[in-house]
């Protein structure tokens, strides 16, 4: 029966509301190419918006340049589809400006571990609350095919005709080796119910939840994670009551599954450098670390005679005045 | 010869303790020691028996004799801008910037000890009454460090250090002793702060709605007949373009574009009186206009009421002002996001009252603290206490206690210890939502964040807080006082926080008292026996301690000379932990030490030692809440202990009977393993049904929980193949393709989980070739 007074309450939801389903975080249709690993992620992304019934209003999806980051045009929330290498501080802004905000990041290995890395550095060390999806997928496909800093030794590219010179940079080992990080973890694209659910725990992470998650890019290097989706047992899935959770389904398929306690930094950077095994779960979590907004919020509280004062001020800086 | 009261006790165990007794009886100093103990202070002639006043006190006072050479919680700096760090002890401060400066080793020593003879300095400055901000202090008590130095290389290396150390000192705020005002002091600090920290939440809600509420209104403005008026254009236009633009067609041509209609008159005077109503809010808050200058922007106006009936009065009055001002903050987020609905809203809230406010609303009443003298409150202002205490109502009241003589009897009502009000904080423990935290004044900096969360608290808080005599005592400083009271379980710490959970284990805490899983705290004493040898004792700080020192207790001790002491004097705490009926021959003592530094055996009398033993009942009933030797615990343990020694001991028994019967002499207890290991089969078992509910290899199927969602075979075939509500693969209609799409699909699919099963349709082309393809997939 309707009952206006707990309808009304705030602290109560409207059940007059509908709620939000998958269709209502659809935007434009995909356009990757075929059986792209970009997909799998766009749906986990998706199904966490509407299991959280997260406002599409309230949520905003921030991107550099490259494959991965064409994923805000197909989400249906807010997003920022910003500059090579960008989208850390661009989400940075965002989140301390709007901290009511769900900031979500997504950057490619070029994107991030290249022309971003800097910024990679200084957001993790900021840990701000929001969640980087690194979509590592060791190419630069947008361009078709030029080696990134993740690429393996001796990938053959239109960058490198005699095979890469160098050993790849490994993402987790880095991101593990710097200051204040709060969370990492590793997913792979084709195991869509860990790759959810290890968004799911990163979301919910306060602070910068950094996952990375190896894409497939069946158009440039087809058969580079075969060795991984063909073989379970090159596979070390990491659980934990602390950590990732799976159905005993899925931790059945997998020979290789260890308990991990995510607290252990240490253990956390061996696992990362395992090259026996693609380590898979929630590598490290420490909810103690502060949130730079926590300690440093924007001061002032604009009105909007404010804002629209602020905006005047900086259009005028642009004034074409008529000639006479 | 024994007392009236003496004798009948021991008459009474006569039979039970008749050789002890006939031991008494012979024993002419034993007689005459129990003869103090157990007869009234004023039964004695002996001289000796009066305590001397001052000049004797108990031995483990003797440390703390001139608080001005120890560093200890006071004085406390009250911190202006840190809410989690509102009182932080000056000794505390001066730790931290020796610890943050890092000079050279060789400075190190140096450093340190001039920052100590500066808090020295600065404590002297507190303790002839100064009640300043540290940085003044600091300055004072710099020159008087500097003046002292004889030195001139010295002072300059003073100089440097104590300008350096000033340079890194970050913190500023009122330094204030332990004295008669500390509590109200420190809790209208934190009051402060707390308010200020709501406040300003409070006010950036207003901000927003009173924002989003003007852009409603300007807008509809902005599309009135007025406003898009072709005088109103030209005037917004200016006069520069006037001559180029007819406005009286771009008034048509803007008039004509609005697709919007205007607000209705009750929606347009429904957001004009909300608005006035948040406008109104928003400048009590912030009288200034929030031109964030101000360090109190956001503070809400205090309010303090000196009874619990006032207090009432005063809250009931703010409640109605809250009802209209949540009223129009509900309609105002339902304007905002355009929901307000007039025929579902409208009588709603027509009919909006107190008791439609959530909790939420309730916690942002504005702030009602309740100062109360806890030893002058009448009968009516503490039926009224009980009666908040039993509400849910954010108010907060601070009891000071002080143990007047009027309030306590100097006899033997010596139980009552702290009056009405230390039976209060106990009672109070039982109300499921009331805050209730008791301590004596000196914890409150250590119990700084406990005092905060109280105030944070949406119900009501109760804090008893024991602030020593009223005037000042020449005897013992305050600090000590208050100090002592909490040591010897007088007056216990406690904290009943009901937010911190439904049970006693997570919201009662004993932890801020010394050693709590103890009846009472132990402490090496160190002394030198006739003989020079050192020797060090284990002794309990009992009640009997800590009044002492109070002359109005005098009469209850009674000193003993080194000739007079007897094997059976027993210290009182152990005399305290011996059951009642074995002390009919033993002589509690204290250890006290004199004005010569010589240790001195001092008999309790009878009075003072029922005292502590209730004092012990009150401490054992608060460790019970706390789980510190629970005895419901301990009762269930025991019940189950004793469970399974019955059970072992069938067991035995059965095993002990198998053997006698069969005489195989094979352990019975193997079966029930090889039962246990039989669980591999039933999984297998359980495989099997698995199989045989899956989709068998003649039958199409995709393995949904593993789609990656990359399209392939949706575009490939959307009537074949589609989406299910998680955006994951599922063959929609087998007969809605071919067999080769079905295999091609499979072919490319990523991740491998299509499986095509048979050919539905015989008569399909190169079949045999398609299943040969298809069957490294089923």
């Amino acid at each position: 029966m309707f009952d206006p007074i707990k309808t009304l309450s705030p602290s109560v939801p409207d059940i007059d509301d509908d709620a939000y389903s998958m269709d209502d975080f659809e935007g434009v249709n995909a356009r990757w190419c075929h059986a792209c690993g970009n997909n799998a992620i766009l749906t986990a992304v998706q199904k966490l918006c509407a299991e959280e019934q997260l406002a599409p209003e309230k949520t905003v999806f921030v991107s550099g340049i490259g494959c991965s980051s064409r994923l805000p045009h197909y989400m249906g929330t807010y997003g920022f589809h910003a500059l090579h290498g960008r989208a850390l501080p661009i989400a940075e802004g965002i989140k301390i400006r709007r901290p009511d905000l769900h900031v979500f990041v997504n950057t490619g290995d070029g994107d991030c571990c290249s022309i971003g890395a800097g910024h990679w550095i200084h957001a993790m060390r900021y840990n701000m609350n929001m969640t980087v999806l690194l979509h590592d997928n060791q190419i630069y496909g947008l361009t078709k095919k030029q080696i990134s800093p993740t690429s393996p030794r001796g990938l053959v590219s239109s960058t490198s005709p005699r095979g890469a010179y160098l050993e790849p940079l490994n993402p987790l080992a880095a991101t593990l080796g710097m200051s204040n990080i709060s969370f990492v973890a590793n997913a792979v694209d084709w195991l869509p119910s860990v790759l959810y659910e290890i968004i799911h725990q990163a979301f919910h992470h306060r602070g910068l939840s950094f996952v990375r998650i190896v894409q497939r890019c069946p158009r440039y290097l087809p058969h580079q994670f075969d060795e991984y989706m063909k073989d379970p047992e090159r596979i070390l899935l990491l659980t934990h009551a602390q950590g990732l959770h799976v159905q005993d389904a899925v931790a059945r398929r997998f020979k290789h599954c260890m308990e991990h306690d995510p607290s252990d930094l240490d253990r956390a950077r061996e696992l990362a450098t395992n090259q026996e095994r693609l380590p898979v779960g929630i590598l490290y979590r420490n909810p103690g670390v502060l949130c730079y907004e926590d300690v440093r919020t924007s001061v002032e509280h604009l009105t909007a005679a404010d804002k629209v004062k602020a905006l005047e001020r900086e259009f005028d800086k642009f004034t074409v005045q008529p000639t006479s | 010869m024994l007392n009236k009261a003496g004798s009948s006790f021991i008459v009474n165990r006569f039979e039970e303790h008749n050789e002890e007794l006939i031991a008494v009886r012979q024993d002419s100093l034993l007689k005459r020691l129990l003869r103090i103990h157990l007869g009234p202070p004023e039964a004695t002639d002996d001289q000796s028996s009066q305590i001397p006043g001052s000049r004797l006190v108990p031995a483990l006072f003797t440390a703390y004799r001139d608080l001005n050479a120890l560093r200890y919680d006071f004085p406390v700096m009250l911190l202006e801008t840190d809410v989690e760090r509102m009182a932080v002890p000056l000794s505390h401060l001066i730790d931290e910037l020796i610890r943050v400066q890092t000079p050279t080793a060789a400075e190190d020593e140096y450093y340190r000890r001039d920052l100590y003879q500066l808090e020295a300095a600065i404590k002297a400055l507190v303790n002839e009454g100064r009640q300043q901000r540290l940085s003044t202090l600091w300055d004072v008590a710099a020159k008087r460090c500097l003046a002292a130095a004889t030195d001139a290389a010295r002072r300059e290396v003073l100089r440097s250090n104590l300008g350096s150390a000033r340079r890194a000192l970050r913190d500023d705020g009122l330094v204030t002793e332990c004295d008669g005002q500390i509590a109200r002091r420190l809790f209208a600090h934190a009051w402060q702060l707390i308010e200020s920290e709501q406040g300003q939440h409070a006010r950036e809600t207003l901000d927003d709605l009173s924002a989003e509420l003007t852009v409603i209104i300007d807008a509809d403005r902005m599309r009135s007949a007025r406003a898009t008026s072709a005088d109103a254009l030209r005037t917004a236009m200016g006069g520069e373009h006037a001559g180029g633009i007819d406005f009286e067609r771009l008034s048509s041509v803007v008039r004509s574009n609005q697709h919007q209609s205007p607000l209705t008159t009750s929606r347009r005077k429904r957001l004009r009186g909300v608005l006035k109503i948040l406008e109104a809010e928003r400048r009590r808050i912030d009288p200034g206009g929030g031109n964030g200058k101000s360090s109190r922007r956001g503070q809400r106006v205090l309010t303090t009421a000196d009874s619990c009936v006032e207090a009432f009065e005063l809250l009931d009055a703010e409640l109605q002002r809250m009802v209209e001002l949540f009223r129009a903050v509900r309609i105002a987020q339902l304007e905002v996001e355009n929901r307000y609905d007039e025929a579902r809203h409208n009588a709603f809230f027509a009919a909006f009252d107190q008791e439609q406010l959530t909790p939420e609303e309730l916690s942002g009443l504005p702030p009602l603290f309740v100062y109360l003298d806890g030893e002058a409150l009448d009968a009516e202002n503490k039926a009224t206490l009980v009666e908040i205490l039993s509400s849910e109502l954010p108010i907060k009241l601070l009891l000071e206690l002080h143990n007047t003589p009027d309030a306590v009897p100097a006899t033997i009502g010596l139980a009552a210890f702290g009056g009405w009000g230390t039976s209060l904080g106990s009672m109070a423990t039982v109300l499921p939502t009331a805050f209730v935290m008791q301590a004596p004044a000196s914890h409150l900096p250590r119990l700084a964040s406990e005092v905060m969360a109280g105030l944070r608290y949406q119900g009501p808080a109760l804090y008893c807080i024991y602030t020593g005599p009223v005037a000042e005592a020449e005897s013992m400083p305050r600090y000590l006082h208050c100090a002592s009271a909490a040591e010897s379980r007088a007056f216990p710490c406690f904290v009943q926080h009901p937010g911190r959970g439904t049970d006693w284990a997570q919201r009662f805490t004993l932890s801020d008292n010394p050693q709590p899983e103890l009846a009472w705290p132990i402490h090496h004493l160190s002394y030198e026996d006739g003989d020079g040898r050192a020797m060090i004792d284990d002794i309990a700080f009992t009640v009997a301690d800590f009044l002492a020192m109070d002359p109005r207790f005098a009469g209850q001790y009674a000193p003993v000379a080194p000739e007079a002491w007897h094997p059976n004097m027993v210290p009182l705490g152990d005399y305290l932990a011996l059951d009642p009926i074995d002390t009919f021959n033993k002589v509690p003592y204290l250890w006290m030490i004199n004005g010569n530094d010589t240790l001195q055996r001092v008999i309790v009398r009878r009075g003072l030692v029922a005292a502590a033993r209730h004092c012990a009942k009150l401490w054992r009933s608060l460790q019970e809440l706390a789980g510190i030797d629970n005895s419901h615990a301990l009762r269930a343990l025991e019940v189950e202990r004793e469970r399974l020694e019955a059970e072992k001991q069938g067991a035995v028994e059965q095993v002990t009977t198998t053997e006698h019967t069969d005489g195989s002499g094979v352990a019975p207890a193997a079966a029930p393993q090889a039962i246990l290991g039989s669980a591999e089969p039933v999984s297998e078992d359980a495989g099997a049904h698995e199989v045989a509910t899956a989709p068998g290899p003649e039958q199409a199927y995709i393995e949904t929980e593993l789609c990656t969602s990359c399209n392939d075979c949706t575009d490939r075939n959307s009537m074949m193949f589609g989406y299910d509500e998680l955006k994951q693969a599922y063959i929609k209609d087998v007969r809605a393709g071919t067999f080769r799409e079905l295999v091609e699909a499979a072919e490319n699919c990523p991740v491998c989980i299509i499986h095509p099963g048979k050919p539905l349709n015989p008569d399909e082309p190169d079949l045999a070739e398609l299943m040969q393809r298809a069957a490294a997939f089923n």
